[in-house]
Order: structure tokens, then sequence, then C-alpha cells
């Protein structure tokens, strides 16, 4: 059998937003220790090719989060890999508790990954200092959660609510009027002009979280969190904030990733990221391809991810369909990989 | 977007209004809220309970802390001035005196320009301006004058009233303005200037006259014209030890206008005749009487021998302020003994000067120690109440942080500083907590008025920096990691970290020091002591401490064992209770631990007084009333009085003190009080007093009369018969049948030796014809009136010398002595502020709880849980935690006893000159614990009144914030 993929791209990291491992050796699979001249070919293949993730605006390597609560350590994150290019409109999904959570706290500037490297617009996430992540997660990021009732303060209205953000980066009373200028328009963007002055109680649940949409943007962040943001919505309002987050990416250009549980959220992104866990498993892109009739449609490819070490999962149906265990032969085609129950 | 899948690029906006639509619903108001929201007026506004709590706890807290300053100062005020006013004013007033005569050089001539009431006038100004404040002089009570020197000036007359067979003596007296005092009841006021001459104004035309002496028109009291026998017109002649005879004219009789008038108390001889004692070889008493002369016959006084000026200024008795003292005490020795006294001995133009004197600086003294025994003990009421008022304080900012935890982490996940949380916060809490402490200390000031208010003013102040400063604080510091936001912890399984074990190991010693210091100094020694006033606290702070640790266990377990068993509501009540957040459940036991651990203490205190008093009282009286005289009783008196209502006996004792036994063994035994009593009167006497309780088979056999005896004197007596014992009553040998520790019948604490009357009475009758004396002392049981007692005991003929004391009289003046009365009040309500606080401590405690609870409740309520059981789960909730605070504190309050009770003398707070300990009665020291936990349940079924009246639905969507 073959873990090739038929139609996608040979190497990874050539569609927009794939994972980029570091080139691939095609020993490093096979046994045996490498030789001095390999290392050094390495060494240099390393100082030439651009460093990890360069370009990307969130690049994760090899991220690790250990929880300890009642003395359990509970790997959370277990060395993931993960490359957002700019403008990307991504989903990360996977089964409960496989660390999505955990990444986008990670990655809002909430937490702080126990070991590997992670950085967002340029931020290092695990050696800012304090000054530095008050200004990232002012300024960087913006993020929306799943609880609708924890993403605004239910005292201020929804006008309110998005200007917060930006007295909290000081100013001048002086800029008041441009505020007040950019609350109307975010709000206008995402469809909820006509909230500006009620409070969050007054709002329905998909209005409340376009209304939070609309505050995770107000500093212009880079980058858009969502975490299950529709998780507490009916199927409609979910529709409808899933397309404010299509506007928001669209027409700010804001790269967004989005946590979700539902399949027709993530059938709609050209990138699906799986996470199993703790690790990136598999990538679902789609494009559209048009027939020889010019007939449009939406193909979708499923990809394994690869780390830089050139380590695969297998999906688990794989496994499953052929009982592999603890080993599996490989065999190097010309343009595939062969894996081989071992028998 | 419910279309189908679309292809991956993006697509414009989504659904919803168009712009045009967007224009709708301003809010009700009409007015459009500002985009940048004004922060402190909209969380004010957003959550006026919040705010209201906090302001009515700023409010108490600041009224508590201004309140106290000025209710010490008041109490220190009025103890003085009711203490000042409850003396004469001879005993709070500056005397100057200057004596002229032979003795000083001076002539008669001499003397009587330097006393001319012009003279004396002066003086009295210069001396006027040399009391200065803080000491004020009452300017009605302002008395001076000059008199011949007492005990000299015998009147010679035949007839007059003698005593001891010597005559009557008088002195001649000019008082300043005493026309204004009297009212003439016969005659006119003395006028007439002196004439030289003999008898019968048969002398010249006035002037001084020659060796014939002068005739002087003098006014006399009502009194003394009575025992005198004379009426205006009358002649009475008087001789100098030198010098010429006087013949006095009585020119009228006077009365006092008012005799209670300090003016008066100066010269009670002017009032009323006073019966003087020569000197002791003879000891004859007789008669002396005070005259009033006119200004005209000031000038001859000086011609009868030595005269005294004499000027006195008694202190206005609410002129002085308790803290004025001090310096009241330095001025008063500048007056008697220092440059302004010398100043006053030179500069006042009186021949061989002035000298003040003063007994007011012994009454101040007596002040000053009664004040500094009374401090300690306030010193421990003030520190509990500062510490429980802190501990509040610490857990309404704990609960409001809590309560504004999600919201500020959501701020600091968007970026928020630190800093500028924490003025956002400060600025909300400033907004609250500023005008409540203003207004609390306005309330103080205008229900408390004294002179100071700095203090008050600098402790409201700190109450709301304080306030401003710990619930900012409190609130932000939990945020202050790289996360976002406090973890959250469980009562039931939060571990104490280390550096908490570091701190409760430290307070845990701090305590144990302060016991031991406490025990070995005693709480009343040595003034106030920050250590020793903070003990009760340091041990309710303790026992907190190691109640926080012990408390998550019991939970547990009923946890555990709620959760086997079938019921939903205990498994859910206990549950919800273990799971409550930790830092909303530490903080309000701790508060209540500490609250319960001062009142309880303070109520043990309370009632020790007031024991301490009763003892004090019954001590005094050795029974409900006695009636005791130097001489023997009317024989029918017992049986008059005993007649009285509410007397239930009346026991006749004889009582004969200050007796000596020679011993067999040598050496005597010395000074003790024999006590003959009936057997049977005496032991039911001793049976419903309490004091001296025997078994009346201790007093009968034959041989040496049985005897009854304190210890210490039983052990100088030995075993055996001795004797013989030589009394009033007889002589008899004595042998002591058993030991006593009082008896009712001696007060002064000395040895005693109590006999029966029986084998008295059966040995004086053989020995002698006569009667036995009759008794001298008559104790009374029973609630006797004591107005018809004093009545009754008044009329009886042959009880002038008797002395009525009543035990309810006694014990209500010990209750309203002056500064004993202020320092029970003030604790009193010390105590009562700490009661008031835990009470504030669990509502509010329960008020952060309630919404979280209502939710639940609500939830239950759409399962179909009925009322009743609600109810059981509230209480199941709320409860635990309240009854562990409870039994610990009261536990704690009570361990204060035993652990400071032998250090704790609250004599100068009872006011009782008997040491006085702490006094432990079930009923005080389990009310405040009791009460709290009946507040609690009531409040939880309030609460669950309330939460199933409401809507569920709106119930719902409140509980998700
Ligand atoms: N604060 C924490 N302390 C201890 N363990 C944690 C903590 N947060 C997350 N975990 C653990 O880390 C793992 C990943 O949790 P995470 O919340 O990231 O999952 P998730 O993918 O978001 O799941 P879901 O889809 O259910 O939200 C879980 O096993 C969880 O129990
Ligand atoms: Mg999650």
């Amino acid at each position: 059998m073959s873990a090739e993929p038929e139609d996608g791209p040979r190497q990874p990291g050539h569609g927009p937003g794939a994972v980029r491992a570091g080139a691939p050796d095609p020993e490093a699979g096979r046994a045996g220790a490498p030789t001095l001249a390999e290392l050094r070919r390495r060494i240099a293949e390393e100082r030439d090719h651009p460093e990890y993730g360069r370009g990307a605006v969130i690049a994760c390597d090899r991220l690790v989060r250990i929880f300890t609560a009642d003395g359990v350590e509970v790997q959370a994150l277990q060395g993931l890999d993960l490359l957002v290019e700019p403008g990307e409109l991504m989903a990360l999904v996977g089964a409960s508790g496989s660390g999505k959570s955990t990444l986008l706290q990670i990655l809002a500037g909430l937490d702080v990954p126990t070991a590997g490297s992670a950085s967002v617009a340029g931020h290092d996430l695990l050696s800012m200092g304090a000054a530095e992540r008050l200004r990232y997660r002012r300024e960087a990021v913006g993020f929306v959660w799943q609880q609708t009732s924890r993403n605004l303060l239910p005292f201020l209205t929804a006008g309110q609510n998005v200007a917060l953000p930006m007295q909290l980066g000081g100013g001048g009373r002086g800029r008041r009027r441009a505020r007040e200028a950019r609350v109307a328009e975010l709000l206008d963007l995402l469809g909820v002009g006509h909230c500006r002055d009620r409070g969050p109680e007054q709002l329905s649940g998909g209005e409340q979280q376009r209304t939070a949409i609309a505050v995770a943007l107000a500093n212009r962040p880079a980058v858009l969190l969502a975490d299950e943001p529709t998780g507490e919505l009916d199927s409609e309002s979910a529709a409808d904030v899933f397309g404010a987050f299509r506007t928001v990416n669209a027409e700010l250009g804001t790269t967004v990733v989005v946590v979700t549980h539902d399949p027709m959220v993530a059938g709609e992104v050209r990138r699906t990221v799986a996470i199993r866990d703790g690790r990136t498993s598999s990538e679902v892109l789609r494009r559209i391809a048009r027939d020889a009739d010019g007939r449009e449609s939406v193909v979708e490819r499923e990809y394994a991810t690869m780390d830089r070490s050139g380590r695969v999962q297998l999906p688990r149906e794989f496994v499953e369909a052929l009982g592999l265990e603890h080993r599996v032969g490989l065999e190097l085609e010309p343009d595939h990989i062969q894996v081989w129950p071992d028998s | 977007m419910t279309d189908a899948p679309g292809p991956a690029d993006t697509r414009p906006a989504g659904p919803g209004p168009a712009p045009g639509d967007a224009a709708a619903l301003p809010p009700a108001g009409g007015r459009r809220p500002p985009v940048c929201a004004p922060w402190v007026r909209t969380r004010l506004r957003s959550a006026p309970a919040a705010a209201g709590a906090l302001a009515l706890l700023v409010l108490a807290l600041s009224f508590l802390a201004a309140a106290a300053p000025r209710a010490l100062d008041r109490y220190a005020d009025t103890a003085l001035h009711r203490d000042l006013a409850s003396r004469s004013p001879v005993v709070r007033s500056i005397d100057a005196e200057a004596v002229l005569g032979p003795a000083q050089d001076l002539s008669p001539e001499a003397v009587a320009a330097a006393v001319s009431p012009a003279r004396l006038a002066a003086v009295e100004r210069r001396l006027r301006d040399t009391v200065r404040p803080p000491l004020r002089i009452d300017p009605a009570a302002v008395s001076y004058g000059v008199s011949t020197s007492s005990g000299h000036l015998a009147l010679t007359d035949p007839g007059l009233p003698e005593v001891d067979g010597l005559q009557p003596t008088a002195t001649l007296a000019w008082r300043q303005g005493a026309d204004a005092h009297v009212r003439m009841a016969a005659g006119r006021p003395p006028r007439a200037a002196p004439a030289a001459g003999g008898a019968g104004g048969a002398g010249g035309d006035g002037g001084d006259g020659g060796q014939g002496g002068f005739t002087v028109e003098v006014m006399v009291s009502r009194a003394t014209a009575d025992l005198l026998r004379v009426r205006p017109g009358s002649l009475l002649h008087l001789r100098p030890d030198t010098g010429p005879p006087f013949v006095l004219r009585v020119s009228g009789v006077y009365t006092a206008l008012s005799a209670a008038d300090p003016y008066w108390g100066f010269g009670q001889t002017l009032l009323r005749p006073a019966l003087a004692s020569a000197p002791p070889p003879g000891s004859a008493q007789y008669w002396h009487v005070g005259m009033l002369v006119g200004d005209a016959s000031v000038r001859v006084l000086p011609r009868a021998g030595t005269v005294d000026a004499a000027w006195h200024h008694p202190v206005a008795a609410d002129g002085l302020a308790a803290r004025e003292v001090a310096a009241a005490e330095d001025r008063l020795d500048d007056l008697v003994s220092g440059t302004a006294a010398s100043r006053l001995r030179s500069g006042t133009g009186v021949p061989g000067g002035l000298s003040v004197t003063s007994p007011l600086p012994a009454a101040l003294a007596a002040f000053d120690r009664g004040r500094a025994a009374a401090a300690p003990l306030l010193a421990v009421a003030g520190a509990g109440l500062a510490g429980v008022a802190g501990a509040v304080l610490l857990m309404a900012g704990g609960l409001a942080a809590d309560r504004r935890t999600g919201e500020l982490a959501l701020l600091r996940a968007r970026g928020a500083g630190l800093p500028a949380l924490a003025g956002r916060l400060a600025a909300e809490t400033a907004a609250v907590a500023l005008p409540a402490a203003a207004a609390g200390l306005s309330a103080a000031l205008l229900l408390l008025p004294t002179a100071r208010w700095g203090a008050s003013a600098a402790a409201a102040a700190a109450v709301a920096g304080l306030v401003v400063l710990v619930v900012p604080l409190r609130a932000v510091l939990p945020h202050r990691g790289r996360g976002t936001g406090p973890a959250r912890a469980d009562v039931a399984r939060t571990r104490p970290s280390r550096r908490r074990t570091v701190l409760d190991l430290a307070v845990l010693a701090a305590a144990a020091g302060a016991v031991a210091a406490v025990r070995q100094r005693g709480i009343a020694a040595g003034g106030v002591d920050p250590l020793v006033s903070g003990t009760p606290l340091l041990l309710g702070l303790a026992g907190a401490l190691v109640l926080l640790r012990v408390y998550p266990w019991p939970l547990r377990l009923l946890a555990r064992v709620a959760a086997g068993r079938r019921g939903a509501v205990p498994f859910l009540g206990l549950a919800r209770a273990a799971r409550s957040p930790a830092s909303g459940t530490l903080l309000p036991l701790l508060a209540l631990l500490l609250a319960l651990t001062v009142a309880v203490f303070g109520g043990t205190v309370l009632y020790g007084i007031s024991d301490g008093r009763t003892r004090a009282a019954l001590a005094q009286v050795g029974a409900d009333a006695r009636i005791e005289s130097g001489t023997e009783l009317p024989p029918g008196l017992p049986r008059t009085v005993a007649e009285l209502p509410g007397v239930r006996s009346a026991v006749p004792l004889r009582v004969q003190g200050g007796l000596g036994l020679l011993l067999h063994q040598g050496g005597m035994a010395n000074g003790f009080t024999l006590v003959v009593a009936d057997t049977a009167a005496y032991a039911r006497l001793s049976a419903a007093t309490g004091i001296g309780r025997f078994g009346t088979g201790l007093l009968r056999g034959g041989g040496a009369v049985p005897a009854l005896a304190s210890p210490a004197l039983a052990a100088r007596i030995g075993g055996g018969a001795q004797g013989p014992l030589v009394t009033t009553y007889g002589s008899f040998d004595v042998r002591v049948a058993g030991t006593l520790a009082q008896t009712p019948a001696a007060r002064d604490g000395g040895d005693f030796l109590v006999v029966p009357l029986e084998q008295v009475r059966a040995r004086w009758a053989r020995a002698s014809s006569a009667p036995l004396p009759a008794p001298d002392l008559l104790l009374l049981t029973g609630p006797v009136d004591p107005s018809a007692l004093h009545r009754t005991v008044e009329r009886a003929r042959g009880a002038e010398a008797a002395t009525v004391s009543v035990r309810t009289e006694v014990l209500s003046a010990l209750d309203r002595a002056p500064l004993p009365q202020g320092a029970t009040a003030l604790y009193a309500a010390a105590v009562a502020s700490v009661a008031v606080l835990s009470v504030l401590a669990v509502l509010l405690s329960l008020a952060r709880s309630a919404p979280g609870r209502a939710a639940l409740l609500a939830r239950l309520r759409t399962m179909g849980m009925t009322g009743g059981r609600r109810y059981r789960l509230v209480l199941l909730e709320v409860l635990p935690p309240l009854v562990a605070a409870a039994v610990a504190g009261t536990l704690l309050g009570l361990a204060a006893v035993p652990v400071l009770g032998a250090a704790v003398d609250l004599a100068g707070l009872a006011g009782t000159d008997v040491p006085t300990g702490l006094g432990v009665r079930l009923g005080p020291l389990l009310a405040p614990g009791a009460g709290l936990l009946a507040l609690a349940v009531g409040a939880a079924a309030a609460e669950t009144a309330v939460t199933g009246r409401r809507r569920i639905a709106a119930e719902l969507r409140a509980g998700e914030q």
C-alpha cells in the first residue's frame, strides 16, 4: 500500500499555508547513525535554507505545553508544528482534549509554552517580557471565545466594548473622534451597527459574537484567534458569525485561525489542520478545480503532516484497516513511499 | 452562509442589516451613550448593589474608626466631669491663704490696711489672672474674705450652751458678697461702723477705740441664733486671748439662699454651729459658731489678733477636659510651688505673702489612676474591634475582587496593564469610598460631639485610604502573572503553599509569645502594650489559621458520606460547599472567627465585670441589707425591720472587733473580730447569701465554746481549747471547730471568729444577772425596699448612730461610678460593634455566593425540586463554614478564659477593690455564635423564598454571567 497522495504536492510546503517541514532527508527514515559528511551537509543546508517559518505570521515549532495539576502531568501539546501564512483563513479541528484551546491560549499570549518555539507577527512568545506581552495582546492579536458572555463586558454597550481595547492602548482624548469612527466602521462591517448602543444582554448570541469579533479587531491585529466561536449558537447564527470571519479576512486581510467542531465551518475554509494528541496530524486543503467544461468544483485533499525530522502520523483508519502495530516496513519508490505491515 | 459550502475564496460581508438599518434603536433615554465609556460612572451604574454594599461597609467602618477616639474622649471627659461634680467644691478648689498678725510682725493697723475689702478684691483679680487654662474657675462659686483666727475668741456671756463645760467660741468673718447669698430671717445685715467702747455700745463715736474695746454689728445664721438664743438687738461679749474685748450686737438673723451653694462650702460654721474638740489630753468638746460682720467692721478684726484672709476658687466641674489633666496638674504644681507661686507670694502686696494650696491634684491623680487601670482592657477591646474591622474589610475587598475576576481576566487578555487596571479600580472604589467615609466621619462628628476631631478625621481617612488601596490590589494581584488570571482553587482541595505555612507558623508563634507575655505580666499591669492588647485577636487569628487547615477534612468526609447516600440534596449541598472557591470561603471564615472570638471574650469580660460588682456589693453588705451601729441597736428594731415588706429574714448579730487571745502555746492571736450569732439563723443567712456556708453541727458540743475561724486565725490558734477570750459578751474558752473563708458579718476581710449565741448567752447568764448586751448588727435578706428601710431606721429611737446599707444601692452606686461606668459602656459598645461587623460579614459572604446559588436553584426548579428541599440545599451549602466558624470562635473565646484568665484583672473596669476575673456563663458564651447561625438560617430562608418567586427564565439568564 502507499501513503503517497495521488494528486497532492509531492513536497509539502507548496500550497498557501501548507505545513512546511525542513528539507527532508531521504536517509533519515532509515536506521543508522548519521555520518560526519552527512552532518556537515545538514549544517550547510540549515545555513543556506531560509530559517523555519520565515514569511509565516504564525510559526510554531515543536511546541510543548505540560500542565501539572495535583502532581499529575498532562501533556496538552507534545511538539506541535504549525505555520500560518499572512492573510490565511484556516480552521483547527480535533477531538476534545487534543490541545486546540491550549494552542490558542498560547497564541493569544495568555499562556506560555513549556518548550519549543512560537512566534506570532514577529513576537517571540517564549522570550517576550511583560511590557512586550502587553503590547502583543493589545495590538498583535485579537480573540473570540466560545462563551458569548465571556467576550464582552456586561456593563458596557457594544460600541463601548469595541472602543475599550483602543482606550487600553492609551492615547490622547483628541483621538476620540477617530475611535468613534473606527467603532462605527467595525460594527457596520460586521453587520451589527444597529447594536452599538445596546448592552450585551440585549443582543442575540450571534450579535454578541459578531460584536466580539469587532472588539477583537479594534486595534487592527495581524491575527484573529477564535476558539469555537459558534459553539453556543444555532446553525443560522453560526453561519452569520462565520461569514463575519470571512468578511474580516477578505476586507481587512487579517489572518484568522478558528477552532471549531462544526464540520460545515471546517468545510468552508481553504485549509483545515487537524490536531491529535497535542500534535498536528493531518490537514485538508481545498481548491477550486475547473473541469474540461469549465465547471467549477471544490477539490478536497487530505494530507498527513510531516514534521521537520520527517515524522509522519498515519491516519487512524489506515492503521486500523491494516492492523499496523509497532513496526512498519518502508520502501522508497521513484515518486512515493510504500508502507507495509510488519509481517 | 446557509447555502452549500462555497468556494474557499472569501466572500463579501455576511448577512445582517444593511448599513441603513443601523441607525435604528437609540437607547430608551434618547441620548446616545458616548462610545468611550466614562468608566467610573458606568461601573457604578451597572452594579449599584455592589457599590451600595461597599458604601455601607465603608460608612460603618469609617464611622467606627472616627467614633472610637471621640468616644474615648467623651468617656474620659464625662467621667472626669461627673467625678469632679460628685466632689464638693471644697475638694476641687484652688485656695490662696494669708495669715496676718503679730506673728508676722504686723501691727493691727498694717493688717487692717492689707485686708480691706478693696485690697482683698485686688488680690482676687490678680489670682484669677494667674489661674489660667486648662484650669477654669467657676466664677459663681468664687468666694473670699477675711476672718479672725478660729478657736480663740470665747463668748463670755453666761447661760450660753456648753458641752463639756467649755464656753462656745466664735469666728468673726467678712465674706465678699454675703448679702447676695442670704435671706434675712429677722433684722437687717450689719451696717454700722464699729464703735469704740464697752458693753451696751456706750462707747465713743466710732473709730478705733482704745482699751475699752469695740462694739461690732454682726449677723448670725438661724441655727446659730437658735443655739445661742439671740435675736436682732441681742448683745454678746467676746474676749480675745489678747487685745480688747468685743461687744457684738446682733443686727440680723439669716438663712442661706441655697445651702448647696458652693459659696457656703468654705464656711460651714457660718450656716450652722459645729462641735469642736480641744486638743487631745482633754479632748473636751465645745460649740463653735461663725458670725458675719459688715464691710465697715473689717478694719477692727485685726484687733482681736491674727486674721486669716482666704480666696477660694472652685474649678468648674465641666471646665476641664480629660486630655488636659496632665497640663492642669502641671499648672497646679506651678501655682502651688512653682514660679507662679513665688510670684504670687511676692507680687500681690499682701504682707507676709500668699500661700496657694489645692486638693485638686489628689482628685486628678485618683482620676488618672482609675483611667490608667481601665485603659489596658479598653485597648484590648479596641484592638479586637480594629482587627475584626480589618478582617471584614479584607473580606469585602476579596469578595469584590472575586466578583470581578472574569472581567479583569478579559481586560487583561485584551492588553490592559496592571497599573491601568488598578487605577481604574481605585478610581471606581474611591468614588464610592470617599463620600462614604466622609459621611461616616460626619456622622461620628455629629453624633459624638467633643472638641478634638483630628484623630477622627485621620482614622476615617485611613479607612478610606485602606479601602481604596486594598480593593484594587486584592483584585489585581492574582492577575499579575503571564497567564489569564488566578487558577481555580476549591476550598476542600486547595493545598496550602509553603509561604503560607511559614506565615501560619509565624502567627502561631506570635500568639504563643503574646500569651506567655500576658500570663507573666498580666493584662492590666504596665499600661497599654500592643502585644498584650492584641492577645485575644492573635489567639483568634491563630485559631482561624488552624481551622482553615482543618476545615476541609470534615467537609470532604461529609461530602464523601453524602455521595454514598441516596438523597441528592445532601450530596449537592455539601459538594457545593466543598467546591466553593477557596478565596470566597477563607476570608469570611477568618473574619467571622475573629469576630466571634473577640465577641465571646468580650462577653466574658462584661459578664465578669457585672459578676464582680455583684460580688463586691454582696461582700460589702454581707446580705441584702445591713444595719450597723457602733453601739447597741434599739431592742425593737429587729422586729420592726423584719416586718417590712420584702424582708425574708433579719438576723441580729453581735460583733466586736480588735480582739486578742493569749495562746497556750505562747504568743497571741491579735486583731480579730468576734461574731456572736444564733447558729440556726446564721446558718440560714450564710446559706442564702452564699458567704461562708457551714454545717450547723459544727457549732454544737460542750466544753469550750465551739468556734468557726478564718483560715489564718484557725492556723494560729491550733486545735485545742484556748482561752479565756475576754469580750463584751463575757469571757469564755474557745476551740476551733471549723474554718470559714468569709463571714457576712465582717466585711474588712480580716480574721474573725464566729461563736454560737446560745452557748455565749448561757455562760453570760451563769456569770451575770445583767442582760446580754443587745446586737449591734442586723443583716437582712430579701428584696427590701431601700427607702422604706432608710425611713424606718431613721424613725427608730436610739438608732441615730446606725448606718444602713442596701445591696442594690451599693450595686447601683458601683454601676454608676463615673469612670467604671463609662469604661464598661465603652467596652460594651466595642463588643456590640464587633457583633454588628460579624453580622455584616455573614451577610456579605452570603450575598457574594447568592447569584450562583440562585442560578442553581432555578435550574433545580426546572427539574422539579420542591421549595423545602431547595431550602435544605441552601442551608447545606451555606452552613458548613458558618458552623465551623461559630463552633471554633466560641471555643476560642472560651479558651481565652483559662489561657488569659489568670492575667486579667477587671477591677479597673468594674470599679471594685477586689480582684475580679473573667466570668463564664453559658448564655453570653453561646449567644454570639448561635445568633450568627440563626441569622444565616433566616437569610437562607429569605433567599430561597425570594428566588422561588422570581421567574426562572430571568434567573437562568442572569446566572450565566
Ligand atoms: N489548566 C489546565 N490544567 C491542567 N490540564 C489542562 C489545563 N488546560 C487544559 N488541560 C488539559 O490539556 C488537554 C488539552 O486541553 P484543551 O483545552 O487544549 O483541549 P481542547 O482541544 O480545547 O478540547 P475541547 O475541544 O474539548 O475544547 C486536556 O487533556 C486538558 O485536560
Ligand atoms: Mg477547547
